[in-house]
């Protein structure tokens, strides 16, 4: 199974703003990229033409590994209370 | 909300087991209480591996939450406890039965959303104003110093005291200036997944009768060199499997085949722990972030009547056959409400909260099970110091089965000459030294 069809199978309620929101200008600037790579729900891709990163937050699993990876160049903040993923195993 | 509302005694943020905890311990004292969480109910944010260990909680928890937490609903009792060590294609497993002589098991498998709901009907039922969906943005200070309460969105719910259980990513900490984000504590990465599997199967798989359960830590070379290792849990009738990964070497590393999701899979591939979940349907993917600090000045406290407490306080224990973070984070959720009850009567004592907390961590099972997990970073993160054993155990234990053409080749004093030059070489006692740090 595909991380994708992993995360579908989780309920989430979509709030229209993004709760996480790249620094395009730090984002284009950066070498490493770390976001690419620590994400347990692969929400992370990189734009190649212009270095940017983009993130599906709607299969959000709030872990936190991006903030702590990353604290400068994203946005970070818990979807608004009610929305986001609610877990039903836990 | 009205501006002019009479304050509150203690506000906590976050419906944790160290939120729920400490509001209940609050409430049962008399305190007014009111906990904020900012899911649509508690425990639909939580996540654990996930194991609970109780006995901790008897000497720190009062006798009627104590007792709530051992009513509330956990998955199976723990009678099985296994180690495993995966080498490509071959595994060592070490299984032994863990039922100690006493009434109560020595821990629980649990899944939060569950059990994390039970206590929140148990803290309303103890007096606890619980406002579900409620995310909390910041702490507000005052000129003088003092927190004066938290605000959500544009209202500010007013307390004397505020208790911080909002988990390891401090958010709301940094956004109310408590944590700065200087310095970089280090994480863990954990990435589960749950999959549903008859209790039928589950007890034929693993051995088990009725409510018996199974704990499973696994260590190895399947994590292509990222520190860290594997656990399976089983629940009633799910079957929770997953792997714990170091996260500044996945963001120093930052390669394709060390993505979590795909060390996940490759985790879930390998035998035995494949064949523990065949035919099992995945019901949910999840995952958290876990303290695994290096040093204690990495422990987030709080400030005057801000009392961190948790996840967030960096409260976790791993010593390697025991990793431990719900017994604690209840434990200073516990004692922090204490602290809090202690000071009520005091109101200009209120700054004073953080520093009498602080003594108070220091002198519990939190603070000595959290210092010996710092000694134990040493040798668990050169994957290389479990490896070193591992392989070699494997080996030479698998030789010990072998019979080759020539008849038996190796009995057991071989086995024990390989061993004795394995522990005495330099890498045997590099080894060594580190371990007894731990």
């Amino acid at each position: 199974m595909k991380v994708e069809e992993k995360i579908a199978l989780n309920f989430y309620r979509l709030s229209d703003r993004p709760h996480i929101v790249p620094d395009k200008d730090k984002c284009t600037k950066c070498r490493t990229k770390p976001c690419l790579y620590v994400c347990p729900a692969g929400l992370y891709t990189l734009v190649e033409e212009t270095g940017e990163v983009k993130v599906e937050v709607s299969g959000c699993l709030e872990c936190g590994s991006c903030l702590k990876a990353c604290p400068e160049a994203l946005d970070w903040s818990p979807p608004d209370g009610r929305y986001g993923i609610q877990y039903r195993y836990g | 909300m009205d501006e002019n509302q009479d304050r509150v005694d203690l506000i906590v943020v976050g419906g944790g087991v160290s939120g729920l905890v400490c509001a209940m311990e609050a409430a049962r004292a008399g305190l007014n209480v009111v906990l904020l969480e900012r899911g649509d109910f508690c425990g639909s944010k939580s996540v654990t591996g996930g194991r609970l260990y109780l006995h901790p909680l008897k000497g720190v928890l009062s006798e009627e939450v104590f007792g709530s937490v051992v009513e509330a609903p956990f998955e199976r009792k723990v009678c099985r406890e296994s180690l495993v060590f995966i080498k490509g294609e071959q595994f060592l497993m070490f299984e032994c039965d863990c039922r100690f002589d006493t009434e109560m098991p020595n821990s629980v498998t649990v899944l939060r959303a569950k059990f994390d709901r039970y206590l929140a009907e148990k803290a309303e039922s103890m007096g606890v104003v619980i406002v579900p969906e409620a995310r909390v943005d910041e702490i507000v200070f005052s000129s003088d110093g003092l927190a004066r309460g938290v605000r959500v969105r544009d209202d500010v719910i007013e307390g004397d005291f505020v208790v911080l259980a909002e988990g390891a990513a401090r958010w709301i900490a940094r956004s109310s200036a408590l944590f700065n984000g200087s310095s970089s504590p280090h994480y863990c990465t954990g990435v589960k997944e749950v999959y549903s599997i008859s209790s039928e199967k589950i007890n034929d798989r693993f051995g088990l009768r009725e409510d018996e359960g199974c704990a499973t830590l696994v260590a190895g070379d399947f994590l292509e060199g990222i520190s860290g290792g594997g656990f399976i849990y089983t629940n009633r009738d799910t079957v929770s499997v997953g792997v714990v990964l170091n996260l500044n070497q996945l963001s120093e590393r930052c390669s394709e085949e060390i993505k979590p999701h795909v060390l996940m899979d490759c985790f879930g591939s390998k035998r035995p722990v494949a064949d523990f979940i065949s035919d099992g349907k995945l019901v949910e993917y999840s995952a958290k972030i876990i303290p695994e600090f290096r040093s204690s000045s990495d422990v987030l406290w709080g400030r005057s009547n801000v009392i961190v407490v948790g996840d967030c306080a960096g409260f976790v224990a791993n010593h390697l056959v025991t990793v431990r973070g719900m017994d604690l984070a209840m434990a200073s959720g516990s004692i922090a409400a204490g602290v809090i009850c202690q000071l009520m009567g005091k109101k200009k004592q209120k700054a004073c909260a953080v520093d009498i907390y602080r003594q108070k961590i220091k002198d519990s099972f939190v603070w000595k099970d959290f210092l010996r997990a710092l000694g134990a970073h040493r040798f668990i993160n050169s994957s290389k110091s479990i490896n070193f054993y591992g392989d070699r155990f494997l080996l030479t234990v698998r030789e010990l089965f072998r019979v080759g053409e020539g008849g038996k080749s190796i009995f057991l004093g071989g086995a024990l000459k390989d061993l004795r030059k394995m522990i005495f070489s330099v890498g045997g006692i590099k080894n060594y030294l580190k371990m007894r740090k731990f």
